[in-house]
């Protein structure tokens, strides 16, 4: 902005004898009006429910009454005493945690195979490829396919001899299979954004690591990881941000044939999950935005200490 | 220390190009090898095969007798030292240089006492906390050098390793880089497009034209006695002037005709004057180094079979000497090596120089005497060196009837200059 009016004082235009009115000059404001549509779209949809969420997390908001009172901290008081609200935050984390474990390693092995190994495009938009698939779809394939009397997967499990297997309706199994069908969604695409940093590390490093006589186990420990660390860490942080609010995927796919969104009992009731029930199944919309106000301080939180702890805004390249 | 021999070596792209053809070249025990050339002559591809990082298509590359075509660059004991100097960045200077030994696992305390004492000699010793980012271009490259110096490898491989440096860095890098290599004994070839690199740091200098080895001599050898045109065109600076001229005999003397003048040649300007007589009758490319050409003012008893009437064009008084351009009337050798060189040194060059054949000017570059009164504009005479004159097959690009025995090979003088 600043660039577009040093110009324009510097070079005022034919007819422009006097500086524009009120110091904004043509070429600023018509800036400002091409800025306008997204700006109220940034107001209104993102910015008005931000603080009328924050606002609602103090009311005891009910949407069948539509209609609340200031309770001031209760809500947060009630939380915190809430033994479904520890449930899923616990819930969620194991899922995070697997998640993120299997999906980052997953995808550094992906990443730099290609690297060392392929530049082909094709390949490249196969891994992306599971990415393109709405959730709900993806979750309803993976319901049929994990299914333990229809699903393909349990019947070939069966002629291999592990026998059946109740993915979706094992309290023990309901998290990593969840997990499961969220990594092989995602796991190309965060192979592809790791890729991405690979291929900004020079060719060279890797020439001269292999005179020095290094393995290629050892060019990965010594040159890739400590040279990939910002990339690695921004895309962790998008990642753990993204799978801290799984959804869709819980709501389908637990939800079918007769099964309970967020079970079986409360074995995959996730964070975002409880937020949707309370708020539009029990009508709690007060405490619904109190535990949205939770997770966004939570995830802030999350976010700030990898951020710091990866050093992601130093680069040793360059 | 070890030898290395490419035998028969060529690399073939998958798009089809051979950047290296037959590569035949003996690399001696403790030998200062220079591959030098115009871009994309090879030299760089044949440095990489050499490394393993580029496959060999056809041909044995040997190392002290083994054969390592199939040996991967880690078992191959080699050290490189690369353009831009491929240091770890997130290493210090120290870390860098321990890395090759590390992967050896050599002992903690030995790698500190080998570190350090090349640091010593290459003084860096108080940089050896940093990182490369924080060092200067010229500290960098010390850098590189120790950390394949440190190493004690079979060979070293330098790819253009001065070449990201100023201009007075690089004059001072190439006595020391050449001093090191004398102190350590150490098996070395050494790849650059600069001549005077060459020149001035190989033990012997193998010149390098589209894949196709054209010399391998010692650098004395390679100004003085060059196989051809390519060669005679690309070593030394300013360059050897060619001239077409068309070669009889008069009076019982060879003589050539340049342009409407003619001069007198000498028999012993070539090894075997025989094979002269049988380009009498026809045309030839003549040459003569710059420093053959003297002011005629200067050179009062010289004869006047042996002199050339030009005009000066230009002159640079550099004191010692005096660079004087001139222009005679004739035709200069316009073949492809002529140009190929000169489109690498300047793609400007290239358009005068086609457009002075056509207007039939001959640009000369001499050195004369330091009391030459030459001035631009003026006409001038000038004296051949009839002696020390090269000749070439125009078709053919090769040197006729060889070069005297007895060259003048190690007398002092400096054939290049920055």
């Amino acid at each position: 902005m600043s660039v577009v009016g040093q110009r324009t004082t510097a070079l005022p235009g034919p007819g422009t004898a006097r500086p524009a009115r009120r110091g904004l000059s043509r070429e600023t404001r018509a800036a400002l009006l091409f800025l306008a549509p997204s700006f109220l779209g940034f107001l209104v949809f993102y910015a008005y429910p931000s603080i009328r969420g924050f606002y609602l997390s103090f009311t005891d908001f009910d949407l069948l009454r539509n209609d609340g009172e200031w309770v001031g901290l209760r809500n947060y008081q009630a939380m915190l005493q809430d033994a479904l609200f520890w449930n899923a935050l616990w819930v969620t984390f194991k899922y995070v945690v697997i998640n993120i474990g299997l999906q980052t390693v997953l995808a550094l092995g992906i990443a730099v195979l290609m690297h060392r190994l392929t530049r082909s495009v094709v390949i490249r938009g196969i891994l992306v490829l599971p990415w393109l698939i709405p959730n709900v779809v993806l979750a309803l394939l993976w319901m049929w396919m994990l299914d333990p009397n229809l699903g393909i997967v349990n019947h070939y499990l069966d002629v291999v001899g592990i026998g059946a297997q109740d993915f979706l309706g094992s309290e023990s199994q309901v998290i990593p299979t969840i997990a499961g069908i969220n990594i092989w969604r995602h796991m190309g695409y965060t192979a592809l954004l790791l890729f991405g940093g690979l291929v900004m590390i020079p060719q060279s490093y890797y020439e001269a690591a292999a005179l020095d006589g290094a393995s290629e186990w050892r060019m990965f420990r010594t040159i890739t990881l400590p040279l990939l660390r910002p990339v690695l860490a921004l895309v962790l942080v998008v990642t753990v941000i993204g799978s801290f609010q799984v959804f869709d995927t819980v709501a389908v796919a637990t939800g079918g044939f007769g099964g309970t969104p967020g079970g079986p009992a409360n074995a995959s009731r996730v964070m975002y999950l409880y937020i949707f029930q309370q708020a539009f199944e029990f009508n709690a919309l007060g405490y619904a935005a109190a535990l949205s106000v939770a997770l966004i301080v939570l995830l802030a939180a999350v976010a700030a200490i990898q951020l710091r702890l990866l050093r992601a805004g130093e680069s040793d390249l360059a | 220390m070890a030898s290395v021999t490419f035998d028969g070596v060529s690399k073939v792209f998958d798009n089809g190009f051979r950047a290296v053809d037959h590569l035949d070249l003996q690399i001696r025990d403790g030998e200062f090898m220079v591959l030098v050339g115009p871009s994309g002559c090879g030299k760089t591809t044949a440095l990489r095969m050499l490394a393993g990082l580029e496959n060999i298509s056809e041909g044995e590359l040997v190392i002290d007798d083994r054969v390592v075509n199939n040996v991967a660059p880690q078992k191959r004991d080699i050290a490189m030292v690369f353009q831009n100097y491929a240091l770890y960045p997130h290493l210090s200077v120290y870390d860098n240089m321990a890395y090759g030994l590390k992967v050896q696992k050599v002992p903690k305390d030995e790698i500190r006492r080998r570190v350090q004492n090349i640091a010593g000699v290459i003084g860096l010793e108080d940089l050896l906390d940093r990182k490369p980012k924080a060092l200067s271009g010229g500290q960098r490259q010390r850098v590189a050098m120790g950390r394949a110096i440190v190493r004690e490898p079979k060979v070293f491989l330098m790819d253009e390793p001065l070449s990201n440096l100023d201009a007075k860095l690089r004059v001072q890098m190439r006595s020391e880089v050449a001093r090191i290599q004398h102190e350590l004994q150490a098996t070395t070839v050494y790849v650059t497009h600069d001549q005077i690199e060459a020149m001035t740091m190989g033990d012997r200098v193998a010149l390098m034209r589209r894949g196709v080895l054209q010399q391998v001599d010692s650098p004395m050898r390679m100004y003085h006695a060059p196989a051809n045109l390519f060669v005679a065109s690309f070593i030394g600076s300013p360059a050897m002037n060619l001239f077409e001229a068309e070669l009889s005999r008069r009076d019982g003397h060879f003589v050539a005709q340049i342009g409407d003048q003619v001069l007198r040649l000498e028999p012993s300007a070539v090894a075997d004057p025989g094979q002269l007589e049988r380009y009498v009758g026809r045309t030839v490319a003549l040459g003569v180094r710059p420093e053959h050409i003297e002011d005629a003012a200067l050179v009062t008893d010289a004869p006047g079979e042996r002199r050339l009437r030009g005009v000066v064009r230009a002159t640079e008084a550099l004191g010692s000497e005096v660079i004087a351009h001139l222009e005679l009337a004739g035709r200069p050798v316009m073949t492809d090596e002529v140009r190929e060189v000169a489109a690498d040194t300047d793609a400007n060059a290239i358009r005068e120089l086609e457009a002075e054949t056509r207007d039939a000017k001959l640009p000369v570059v001499a050195r004369f005497d330091e009391l030459s009164r030459a001035r631009s504009g003026q006409a001038v005479e000038v004296v051949v060196d009839t002696t020390r004159v090269h000749f070439f097959d125009l078709d053919s690009g090769e040197a006729i009837g060889g070069h005297p025995a007895g060259l003048p090979a190690e007398d002092g003088a400096v054939p290049a200059r920055s």
